[in-house]
């Protein structure tokens, strides 16, 4: 469903030296300096895939889903998306594919959501009953019906952000793109958002290609995760893999009976001489041996920079 | 069509949201143009002790003083299309993402808001009929309205094609309003909008011939007033209408060029 090769996007900034005169400086001359936000990405994604989009800010996680919805246009590469080149923005591409920015509003804001997704019905070309049978379903399963008649700039974050996912959904797209969808949202909304693309993926089985900072989002939508670091791939593969291959310790959790946590790592192969040690130098009320968290082990991968 | 209808229909909605504006916008052009034009130019008609400047009488010259501007109002539709902004702070990505032509969207958009002032205009003129009464030469019919009405949909989509120019520049320098400004003050010199152009010399008038601003407000005024022959008026849209071929040409050669270097910031 999505083809990329040897895909690379450099832009162009100018420098500026600080100051009063660095000002004056610029307006006559400025140092431009090439950067690479992607260097030589390579990937497939497959129908029905959720892949996370991992890495720490300017990695290129939004330079790459900007590239593969046609927003920008690569510096060199090959890319297919849907069986098209994405940059040609053929109307028949934007009709099967759909991008959803946490962090910037896509419908208009003067006008309540209802307004707007009569506008999107046109605009996709939804015929009557399939506009009526989705909007029910959205709306719905979004728990968002009592909202669609107010101006969506009188809406909440949360309740922003349904409105938006309904709009990107409404012509179930085949790829979605989804740009940090819980940023800004608390808990229960977040978890409500997360349960909702699950449920919707269940449905339609659309490709989803997901941006986000929030570990939660990664752990319960993806079970394939690309991480980014400064604009190349160092890892693509299962989530469920990166604990295996990069955890090479657990944690052990021990309860005393005087009510003092302690917590300490062991080597996977020397779990059981470690519990054991522990025991016998401890009055232990309870025992856990957990796997360290992803978002630490990921961290350390993006520190380290360990290649796939 | 019909997504050119729910364009419209959502754009008057956004236009119909926003009542107290609305109003507020209309009495406040009607009666101040109307005040400022009957001042100025009683002073200008007193002090010449002529019954004609221009070849018009006062009232006529009153009327045009109050047709001209709302009807400069009409072209400059929604004033900016906001092409600059949505490429400064990434507005673009929607249209870019949703299957529609973003130039089809914003010239609808566009020719909502001439609309909307259209018809505010009409009833700033039904406001002068009772207040002033209409000057004894003015000669209406359906004919003039309806050549009024397909001059400012002419005339509002040249001027929204040549504000895109301007706007699209922001596809290479960050600030360009001061560009919007420059092409305003010249179509508000050079359509008529601030004088008559019968006030400017011979040569001037021969030479504005061949410009794209004339046919954008002269005419339609004249037309409306029943002050120029519908032949004089034709030659003015055809001239119109190719100056709108031309700058589109050269709008889809800067939106193909800009849209190279466009990075989509904001999300």
């Amino acid at each position: 469903m999505i083809h990329v090769k040897n895909l690379s996007k450099t832009f162009t900034v100018n420098e500026k030296e600080p100051g009063l005169k660095g000002s004056f400086k610029s307006l006559f001359k400025r140092k431009v300096i090439t950067k690479y936000a992607l260097n030589n990405i390579n990937f497939d994604i497959h129908e029905g895939e959720i892949v996370g989009l991992i890495g720490a800010n300017g990695a290129g996680k939004t330079t790459l889903s900007k590239i593969l919805s046609g927003i920008i246009h690569p510096s060199s590469g090959e890319i297919s998306v849907l069986g098209t080149d994405p940059w040609k923005r053929e109307i028949n591409f934007r009709k099967k594919m759909s991008l959803i920015m946490g962090q910037k509003a896509s419908l208009w804001w003067d006008l309540p959501a209802l307004d707007c997704y009569l506008l999107l019905k046109e605009i996709y070309q939804i015929n009557d009953e399939d506009y009526h049978t989705r909007l029910n379903f959205l709306a719905e399963t979004l728990g968002i019906k009592d909202q669609l008649k107010v101006q969506i700039r009188r809406l909440s974050l949360g309740e922003r952000m349904k409105v938006e996912l309904i709009a990107a959904l409404l012509h179930n797209p085949q790829v979605v793109f989804l740009d940090e969808p819980t940023i800004g949202l608390d808990l229960t909304a977040q978890k409500a958002v997360r349960k909702f693309l699950l449920d919707y993926r269940r449905q339609f089985n659309p490709c989803m290609i997901l941006t986000s900072h929030y570990m939660e989002d990664i752990e319960e939508l993806c079970e394939r995760i690309i991480i980014l670091k400064e604009g190349s791939i160092v890892y693509d593969g299962p989530l469920k893999d990166i604990i295996a291959k990069y955890a090479n310790e657990k944690q052990i959790i021990l309860t005393l009976m005087n009510g003092d946590i302690i917590k300490e790592r062991a080597p996977r192969d020397g779990i059981g001489e470690r519990i054991s040690a522990l025991l016998k130098s401890h009055d232990v009320l309870d025992l856990s041996v957990t796997e360290i968290e992803i978002s630490e082990i990921i961290e350390k991968i993006l520190r380290q920079g360990v290649m796939a | 069509m019909r997504l050119t209808k729910a364009i419209f229909q959502m754009e008057m909605r956004n236009i119909l949201a926003y009542r107290f504006s609305f109003w507020i916008n209309f009495f406040g052009t009607t009666i101040g143009q109307l005040g400022l034009s009957y001042f100025l130019w009683s002073s200008v008609y007193s002090a010449s002790n002529s019954q004609r400047i221009g070849g018009m009488t006062f009232q006529m010259m009153i009327l045009y003083s109050f047709l001209a501007p709302m009807t400069l109002k009409c072209i400059h539709g929604m004033q900016n299309l906001n092409i600059n902004q949505d490429i400064f702070d990434g507005g673009l990505n929607k249209y870019i993402i949703y299957p529609l032509s973003y130039f089809q969207f914003k010239w609808v958009q566009h020719l909502t808001h001439t609309f909307s002032h259209a018809f505010q205009l009409f009833m700033g003129l039904a406001f002068f009929a009772i207040m002033i009464g209409m000057p004894s030469e003015y000669q209406f019919g359906a004919i003039n309205i309806i050549c009024f009405l397909i001059n400012l949909a002419i005339a509002s989509s040249l001027f929204a094609v040549m504000e895109s120019i301007m706007e699209m520049m922001a596809f290479w320098a960050d600030n360009v309003w001061s560009l919007s400004v420059l092409l305003r003050f010249v179509i508000n010199l050079l359509s008529g909008a601030w004088l008559s152009l019968t006030l400017f010399p011979d040569w001037a008038q021969q030479a504005f011939y061949y410009l794209p601003f004339k046919g954008m407000v002269y005419p339609p005024v004249k037309i409306l007033m029943g002050d120029m022959s519908l032949l004089e008026w034709a030659q003015s849209q055809l001239m119109m209408m190719v100056w709108f071929v031309l700058i589109s040409f050269l709008a889809r050669k800067m939106w193909q060029a800009g849209n190279l270097r466009y990075t989509g910031v904001g999300i």
